[in-house]
């Protein structure tokens, strides 16, 4: 599959220089009287996979709306791919930074009565992607991911796994430079499985970010150039070394 | 504290003050509408203050998107609260005036009476909304939210008002100085009772707060 | 400008949406033309009585149908989480406000367009000359009853009981509009000569003050109301 012709999308000028993808300072979220995340400091390299254990309810999922820009924290700094992105910085650069994400969560984000090709020509819309291109491109992903015989059907008779691959593909679509996964290989098959790791390597070579959220702590660390554990909502552990260990004396309390 | 307590002080003060001037100061009957005609000594403060708290709660709401924190949040809540308190004192003299007045108990004419009953449904709908919300987060932005719209009705159920109303009957009544003087000092008596009220509202709802607080770190404590 | 384009595609998508499924036209408009029927009933001996109420059961019956818009116009974004992704688009959130209001004034002026034709029938309105000012009236009211109702139905939509909470928030808030075609209904329906211009053009003219207002405060309110 060749790299198509064109990085960049039609209008925004793109920060190219940042020290680092995402950039957190004293991050809290609060939902009623609880904190989800509890005052994180956290750096995360703009190129390469970066992977975040830890085990249920930690915070993570809560963390990676944050970086999507899904949601707001309560307080804090946010800083994602060099534009600030807490409060009212999420309001002014919200369509810049949104056009350079992309998220893989556990909703697919897809249309149940539109096929394939209609939910990701809705998507290509939104972000204002060239028509040729991004049909030509969507045409690529499906393909790649298996799904292009399917595409003419529509989502709600979709499996799991096919959801899951379907989702991958919309996300992708207009070449995001950060790519925010959370636990993305739940539902795959190992077939789709293989083609998402593959997809995260050419991420990686590619030089952007991806942020991967799995449970599965050996493929987590496998993938990732760099890693983190959180356990209730704070950060415990930071770089792969230091998470294996923390990790082995903890009992392996990451995967769950 | 001492502050609250003068201010109720001072709130009972002027409303007793204000009966006094009813009672004594101000002609017992007017021309058109016979006795009756005195408790619109209450009716009009009630309505000019219930619609100025329900603005006072938009205000809070509006502040509160801007810029969020719980004290705004309350604000809101106690002078809509205060508001419909007003407004159903208002409604409530209203009818009785009208009874004894024109022989039923509600008259289209009264355009304030209109604008407060109107309003008393909207700032109820406000309260059901706070009810149906069970995040305390979310029950604050979207009370803010319809706070901010609720406080929009007033100004323009108003100028609906008068301006449908101009092709109806029009209702005054002629109002000379002691009177006038009256109506205004009632006002200022209700306003300042009102907000007292308003301030001991915001109080309980705070401590309310409080102790919901160490309630759940004492909950997470034990487990 | 890409947010114009970003609108225009939200709405056409609404629209594919809905034309699929018919969901929000068919069930406005029967609920509507039902409620002018059985008014029709209680009043079809009597020809007064149909004059002076029919226009009431009219916006009345356009008033309740309308909720049933507003209701379906977030349904049909919480299967699969859309509504997030929507929202992590680069798309302005007063523009995709902006596209539901679009979206659901279509669909209602289609509803009110069904009971025009039903109350012609049962009422025997004859007077085609005043059609063009009603129409108007219509369009203006939809305006502001949407971008109101929008922003509205947005909370409600996430809430508890919230269908119950969506009418009881609407309605009195709508007053202002109702009192405006209120007028303006006594200019179209039998009994007022059209000869006063000036009648005529003051409930056009607050009705489109209303729907500025209520545009521009839904704009601003409506990112709030879909904010995490």
């Amino acid at each position: 599959m060749s790299p198509p012709a064109s990085e960049t999308p039609p209008s925004e000028p793109r920060k190219t220089q940042f020290a680092a993808a995402v950039r957190v300072t004293g991050l809290r979220k609060r939902f009623g009287y609880r904190d989800a995340l509890a005052g994180i400091d956290l750096e995360i390299p703009a190129r390469g996979c970066f992977t975040l254990l830890g085990p249920n309810g930690a915070g993570k999922s809560t963390l990676l709306r944050i970086i999507g820009l899904s949601m707001r924290p309560t307080a804090g700094r946010v800083e994602v791919l060099g534009r600030e992105a807490s409060r009212d910085g999420a309001v002014r650069n919200g369509e810049a930074l949104r056009s350079q994400i992309g998220l893989v969560f556990h909703e697919s984000f897809l249309r149940g009565e539109l096929t394939l090709e209609e939910n990701l020509r809705y998507y290509a819309e939104l972000h204002g992607l060239d028509r040729s291109d991004s049909q030509r491109r969507a045409g690529d992903l499906m393909d790649r991911l298996g799904l292009f015989k399917r595409a003419r059907d529509p989502v709600r008779t979709f499996s799991t796994g096919m959801m899951k691959r379907a989702s991958i593909i919309r996300s992708l679509l207009h070449r995001p430079r950060l790519w925010v996964l959370d636990e993305p290989f739940s539902g795959l098959d190992q077939e789709g499985a293989g083609l998402l790791e593959a997809i995260i390597g050419e991420e990686k070579t590619a030089g952007r970010a991806v942020v991967l959220v799995t449970h599965d702590a050996e493929l987590g660390l496998r993938l990732g150039d760099d890693a983190a554990f959180i356990a209730a909502g704070s950060l415990r552990a930071r770089g792969k070394a230091v998470v294996k260990e923390f990790m082995a004396s903890a009992g392996g309390s990451g995967a769950s | 504290m001492k502050l609250l307590r003068l201010n109720y002080v001072l709130g009972w003060a002027l409303v007793l003050a204000t009966l006094y001037f009813i009672a004594f100061k101000v002609p017992p009957a007017e021309k058109v509408l016979g006795t009756s005609y005195l408790i619109f000594f209450f009716h009009y403060p009630s309505a000019i203050t219930c619609l100025l708290f329900f603005v006072i709660s938009g205000i809070a709401s509006a502040l509160y998107l801007i810029e969020p924190s719980p004290g705004k949040d309350r604000a809101a809540l106690a002078a809509a609260e205060i508001g419909i308190l007003g407004c159903t004192i208002t409604l409530v003299t209203g009818s009785i005036w009208a009874k004894a007045a024109w022989g039923h108990f509600w008259v289209f004419e009264d355009k304030r009476l209109l604008t407060v009953a109107i309003m008393w449904f909207v700032y109820l709908g406000y309260i059901a909304l706070r009810w149906s919300v069970e995040s305390p987060v979310q029950r604050a932005r979207f009370a803010a939210v319809f706070g901010v719209i609720a406080a929009l009705t007033v100004p323009l159920v108003w100028y609906s008002i008068r301006i449908w109303g101009e092709r109806r009957h029009p209702m005054s009544i002629d109002l000379d100085p002691e009177m006038k003087f009256t109506m205004r000092f009632g006002a200022v008596a209700f306003l300042s009772l009102y907000l007292a009220m308003m301030s001991t509202r915001m109080r309980v709802a705070r401590l309310r707060e409080e102790s919901r607080r160490i309630e759940e770190l004492l909950a997470q404590r034990d487990v | 400008m890409r947010q114009i384009r970003a609108l225009i595609s939200l709405v056409r998508w609404d629209c594919i949406l809905e034309l699929r499924r018919l969901d929000a036209v068919l069930n406005m408009s029967l609920f509507a033309v039902f409620m002018l029927w059985l008014a029709s009933f209680a009043v079809s001996s009597d020809k007064e009585a149909q004059a002076r109420i029919g226009p009431l059961i009219f916006w009345i019956a356009i008033l309740f149908a309308g909720t049933v818009g507003l209701s379906r116009a977030f349904l049909v974004e919480q299967a699969g989480g859309v509504l997030t992704g929507v929202l992590t688009a680069p798309v302005d959130h007063g523009v995709f406000y902006l596209a539901k209001v679009a979206a659901t004034w279509l669909y209602m002026m289609v509803m009110e367009l069904f009971l025009l034709g039903a109350y012609v029938v049962l009422f025997n309105f004859t007077h085609w000359e005043r059609v063009p000012f009603l129409l108007g009236t219509m369009a203006g009211f939809t305006l502001g009853y949407a971008a109101v109702g929008i922003v509205i139905a947005g909370m409600t939509a996430v809430i508890r009981g919230g269908e119950v909470v969506l009418r009881v928030l609407l309605f009195p808030v709508l007053v202002p509009m109702v009192i405006a075609i209120l007028e303006a209904s006594e200019s179209v329906f039998p009994g007022i000569s059209l000869t006063e211009t000036q009648r005529l053009s003051r409930p056009l003219v607050i009705l489109i003050a209303l729907d500025t207002i209520y545009l521009t405060v839904g704009y601003v309110l409506f990112p709030k109301v879909v904010e995490e």
